[in-house]
């Protein structure tokens, strides 16, 4: 293995400007649907006092589970010390950075009051998952910058792998503490489930690797560096091990829910006769979101094919989207059971009805352009990709 | 509960658009409040009072 040099891209092309461009139209829409939803009042969304997390949230909630996940690949460099990750742990620990900022950007913007922020943050409630949240999220923030300090000052690059593992743990205690938020909910059938917590664990592992992979061979390719079969063969198989461990997760939750007697209503809400997310479940989440994704990764007619595990990587996206929009806002849809053994005879004790608008999506859409223009930004000024990925400069097993 | 108006030492907004005392608002951790003396005259209910969360909200009358 040779040595790696790291150097930054161009960005003078037309297409890098047009990428930034592009980027930059998305990000203006987001701005301008929040200043019309703040400006009306959150009642021109699709969000009522039923389902109060919306399509902003599960836009915001994909990002941050991501993120977490795309520094794995920095992890499994530092932590368990395999050579061939490590040219790739730079853009691993920045993807991580700006995927989180891109959902941390959705949530602030979507808070109806956001004078709030400044209150929830010198009020501090400290038996509130959700202030746990807060400082997980910032924890983050400022661990994985100075791990990535490490990684690129040759001064500190001996304490890089501490650091790395330091992140590790981080990341796994802030994903946790994102399951959590469900995981602890008791008072919705949905959630209430210790085993949210794994479980977007593992989802983090699955969506951070596809935006990850996505991320890397689309900045190999159009800045024209070679990318070796072995890092992305590699990298193939990894995700369709996270894919296949995030379905047995959604398999035990199910099965779960299914033998406590008392979800019995929201197991068949969900998987029979909730409608749109009866559909959205089989449909988007099994067949297109981990199925189509597998067989693309494993059949041998396709898993030598970079467009098609670029396909597979845009599925195991849509379909982790839709996996959290079936959660979070199916979740919510279906009534809680507020005074139990009490008949409900007016009220809330019908499915709560939800469409998405178009505000609602350009914001969250808008998180996906601050998390990508950020990355496309730092690699012009910054040294955070190989020069080369070729086989004979990443494979450790290569002799140069 | 309109926690821009309490923060101001308001009420909240459906407290002062009501003519009756339907609607008792104040600090359920003060013992000498309105609300807890209340308490202690009528009978009152919370929403899953099963899950033990000591909630904010309690409701008498049925």
């Amino acid at each position: 293995m040779s040595q790696v040099r790291y150097l930054q891209i161009d960005g003078r092309s037309t297409g890098y400007l047009a990428l930034i461009a592009g980027l930059g139209v998305l990000i203006v829409a987001a701005l301008l649907s929040v200043y019309y939803m703040e400006h009306n009042g959150h009642w021109v969304t699709g969000m009522s006092n039923r389902i109060v997390w919306g399509t902003p949230h599960v836009f915001a909630i994909f990002l941050i589970v991501a993120a977490s996940g795309a520094l794995n690949v920095a992890s499994i460099s530092s932590v368990f010390q395999k050579k061939l990750y490590k040219p790739l742990s730079r853009l691993s620990g920045l993807t991580a950075l700006a995927l989180l900022a891109g959902g941390l950007m959705i949530l602030v913007l979507d808070l109806g009051r956001p004078d709030r922020l400044i209150v929830a943050m010198t009020e501090y409630n400290f038996r509130s998952i959700f202030a746990w949240n807060i400082i997980l999220y910032n924890g983050f923030f400022a661990i994985v910058a100075v791990y990535l300090w490490m990684m690129f000052e040759r001064r500190m690059n001996k304490f890089s792998s501490n650091a790395g593992i330091a992140a590790f743990a981080w990341r796994l205690i802030l994903t946790t503490g994102t399951g959590s938020i469900f995981g602890f909910l008791v008072a919705r059938q949905a959630y209430d489930a210790v085993i949210m917590a794994p479980m977007f664990i593992i989802m983090s592992f699955s969506f951070g690797l596809a935006m990850f992979l996505l991320i890397l061979m689309a900045s190999y390719k159009w800045t024209e560096r070679d990318l070796g079969d072995v890092v992305v063969d590699r990298l193939r198989k990894l995700l369709g091990v996270f894919v296949s461990a995030v379905l047995y997760f959604v398999i035990v939750y199910h099965l779960g829910n299914l033998y406590l007697a008392e979800n019995s209503g929201v197991e068949s809400f969900m998987l029979m006769n909730g409608g749109i997310y009866t559909q959205l479940f089989w449909i988007g989440q099994i067949i297109i979101g981990s199925f189509a994704p597998l067989f693309l990764i494993y059949h041998p007619s396709t898993k030598n094919n970079r467009s098609m595990l670029g396909l597979a990587s845009v599925l195991v996206i849509v379909g982790g989207m839709v996996q959290l929009y079936v959660l979070i806002i199916g979740g919510q849809a279906y009534p809680i059971e507020m005074f139990p053994g009490m008949t409900v005879l007016e009220g809330y004790g019908q499915i709560a009805s939800y469409t998405p608008s178009l505000p609602e999506l350009l914001l969250g859409v808008g998180g996906f352009g601050v998390a990508l223009i950020a990355i496309a930004f730092l690699v012009k000024f910054l040294p955070f990709l190989p020069e080369s990925l070729a086989d004979k400069v990443a494979d450790p097993h290569t002799k140069a | 509960m309109c926690v821009h108006r309490v923060d101001k030492g308001e009420k909240p907004a459906c407290l002062t658009s009501i003519s009756s005392d339907a609607i008792v608002f104040g600090d359920l951790y003060d013992p000498s409040s309105e609300i807890n003396k209340k308490l202690k005259e009528v009978q009152s209910r919370q929403i899953r009072a099963d899950l033990n969360l000591n909630t904010g909200v309690r409701y008498s009358g049925f």
